[in-house]
């Protein structure tokens, strides 16, 4: 049961030495040895009562913004995503749970995007909808191919 | 007293044979005689008590029997899950937020067949016709009967309430959500379970003045009007904040209860007194002595009156026990094991206080009189129910968030979007203002924008923005509205995200 310790005192410090206390100079190191692990479960990895999946997002944010990936960063959001609702892969079978399942997925991808992306996940949104992926289709990586298909990195 | 009641509803009611039921059959004292002999349980136990008072006791005990029996076979199973509901309370299992569902389904349906009981009472002694001398409890004395049936009205609402969001639970398919309607039940539950001890009570006067006027011409009824208008005034105050539905009102009427039924024990004691007093004056035959004398057998009040008047500080030497069978007042049972088990399960995931279960324990136990309200459980029965700082914590009126109290509400779903929630079935016991969390300011400010890494730029973070914009993204990707119960489920997982905690409290429209 969450009870809001994780927002109490200074949490970015908290965050941080947690990563430093398990061996990572970063959230993205740190995410990157856990492939596609929904982030509440990373944020219990750092801190079982008093990290919250919300601070791990906004720190993973920053720094791809640092490291100009932001891209990367979105398609990796709807990778954790997909697996906290879909852990069994795209549904073979679209009924009214698997529906909701991938709406909630995809719709808690949008509002996790941070503004700059958010037309584009739109359109992304749209083309997976036009064009649903195979049954199965579980993403491991923001390197997908399907992903980066419908979210390209910008051209530098 | 109440005890049963409260036990609430657990037991008395439970089994259809609230003390109030039998009243109506009581006119011959004689026919109590034969009952003895059903009530075994009482007989082995009361050597402590006189005698006379106690033999009797038709179905006190029979309650709590049935009960017994009734949930003989699944108990290991369920004390088995024990641990898990434990763990539950820490954030897990669907299995024990669906023991936790049972439990306050179990407890429900006890407050709603106590309240059955109240309801049969009132309207019999309303039906019953006045007797040879013309006397019957109607007349002036109507409005006591009233009094008695607009009570029934608002405890009846908040039942059906409690079954509303109990329904929910069960649908909400997200096991923190399911735990948090459960935990909206708490205050609906505890104030009907409570008020319900408080109306039965409010029966057990109202059959004594019954057989007092049929029974005792020479008993004043002007003074037995003005005895019944002080008793509805000790009663109204605590009637009222039970009504209320408030959590914080209803917690703290119910950590009165104990000190009220002791007082309303003592006034029925010398009400009783009086009246003997006055018909031995008057040579009163001896069966209507008994008339009267029975009432308070069959009384829900009956735990407590051996103590009554105490002419020492009996509590000091008669303690709670916990035992294998429950909890024990020297040798006599208070409440079974059953029950503690139940609302061990309440207590654990925060729908029920353990201050309301001391409450009730002690009411049951006859532990009333010293006006220890706020007296605690002895530790075994603490240990039976696994109170810990973190369980008290659970319950949003516990003193573990006592801080917490003064924080400030929020709506988890924007009151700006209030229509957008209707459209999609939040409405009355469901409706977004039930919705609302004690935040405090870091944690406010932190989710609606001010700490975040990138304050007010490109990070949208703000809480309202990101639920509405999950939620209407959602139904786009769906192609239809969205359920209640997925938006739910969908408030949920972001509610884990940004560590809000799942114990709602009822919030106004700003």
């Amino acid at each position: 049961m969450t009870d809001g310790r994780s927002w109490q005192g200074n949490w970015k410090a908290r965050l941080y030495e947690r990563l430093r206390e398990r061996g990572y100079d970063s959230l993205t190191a740190f995410a990157e040895a856990h492939p596609a692990v929904p982030l509440n479960q990373l944020a219990e990895e750092l801190g079982k009562d008093d990290i919250a999946g919300v601070q791990v997002l906004g720190g993973l944010h920053a720094e791809a913004e640092q490291r100009k990936q932001v891209t990367r960063f979105v398609r990796d959001v709807l990778v954790r995503e997909l697996s906290e609702s879909l852990p069994h892969g795209w549904p073979s079978v679209m009924d009214d749970e698997s529906r909701f399942q991938v709406a909630k997925a995809l719709g808690c991808w949008s509002a996790d995007t941070p503004d700059t992306h958010k037309e584009r996940v739109k359109q992304a949104r749209a083309a997976l909808r036009a064009n649903p992926p195979k049954p199965g289709w579980r993403p491991l990586s923001p390197d997908d191919e399907l992903l980066r298909t419908l979210l390209p990195d910008e051209q530098a | 007293m109440r005890a049963e009641a409260l036990l609430l509803s657990l037991v008395l009611m439970a089994t259809g044979c609230a003390s109030v039921s039998q009243a109506p059959g009581r006119d011959r004292s004689l026919s109590y005689a034969p009952r003895e002999s059903r009530s075994p349980a009482r007989m082995e136990t009361p050597s402590d008590e006189p005698p006379r008072a106690w033999n009797a006791p038709p179905h006190v005990l029979s309650g709590p029997e049935q009960r017994l029996l009734r949930r003989q076979q699944p108990r290991d199973d369920v004390t088995a899950v024990g641990d898990v509901s434990r763990e539950a309370a820490a954030g897990g299992g669907a299995r024990s937020a669906a023991l936790t569902r049972q439990a306050v389904l179990e407890a429900t349906d006890e407050v709603k067949g106590s309240l059955r009981n109240v309801e049969a009472a009132f309207s019999k002694l309303a039906a019953r016709p006045p007797d040879l001398w013309g006397f019957s409890l109607t007349g002036v004395f109507t409005r006591y009967l009233d009094q008695g049936s607009r009570q029934v009205t608002w405890l009846h609402g908040a039942l059906g309430s409690a079954t509303v969001l109990t329904d929910a639970a069960s649908e909400v398919g997200d096991t923190d959500m399911e735990l948090g309607l459960l935990r909206m039940t708490g205050p609906k539950l505890q104030a009907a379970w409570f008020g319900t001890l408080l109306l039965a009570t409010w029966v057990d006067f109202l059959h004594l003045a019954d057989a007092v006027l049929r029974n005792c011409p020479m008993c004043s009824v002007e003074k037995l009007f003005t005895d019944l208008h002080r008793v509805q005034g000790m009663m109204e105050p605590t009637l009222t904040d039970l009504a209320s539905l408030d959590p914080e009102r209803v917690e703290a009427a119910t950590t009165e209860m104990p000190e009220l039924m002791g007082k309303l024990t003592r006034e029925f004691d010398t009400l009783q007194r009086e009246t003997r007093a006055t018909m031995k004056f008057g040579g009163q035959v001896i069966a209507a002595m008994q008339a009267v004398e029975m009432v308070t057998m069959i009384s829900t009040m009956k735990m407590a009156m051996p103590r009554v008047p105490p002419s020492a500080p009996v509590t000091l030497g008669v303690g709670l026990i916990m035992s294998s069978s429950g909890v024990m007042v020297g040798s006599r049972m208070v409440v079974s094991a059953e029950w503690v088990e139940m609302m061990r399960k309440l207590v654990q995931a925060g729908v029920i206080s353990v201050p309301a279960v001391s409450a009730a324990v002690l009411i049951q136990g006859g532990q009333i009189l010293m006006a220890q309200a706020h007296q605690d459980l002895p530790k075994g029965l603490r240990d039976a129910l696994g109170d810990s700082p973190e369980v008290r914590g659970m319950h949003e009126t516990g003193r573990a968030r006592a801080g917490m109290s003064d924080a400030p509400k929020h709506h988890v779903l924007p009151q700006e979007h209030r229509e957008w929630f209707e459209q999609r079935g939040f409405k009355g016991d469901l409706d977004i203002d039930q919705f609302c969390v004690r935040l405090e300011q870091a944690h406010h400010e932190a989710i609606h924008g001010g700490g975040n890494w990138k304050l007010g730029r490109t990070w949208p973070g703000e809480w309202n923005r990101m639920i509405m914009e999950a939620l209407r993204e959602a139904e786009v990707e769906a192609g239809r509205m969205l359920t209640r119960n997925e938006v739910l489920n969908i408030a949920a997982s972001r509610m884990r995200r940004y560590d809000i905690p799942m114990r709602f409290i009822q919030g106004g429209p700003r």
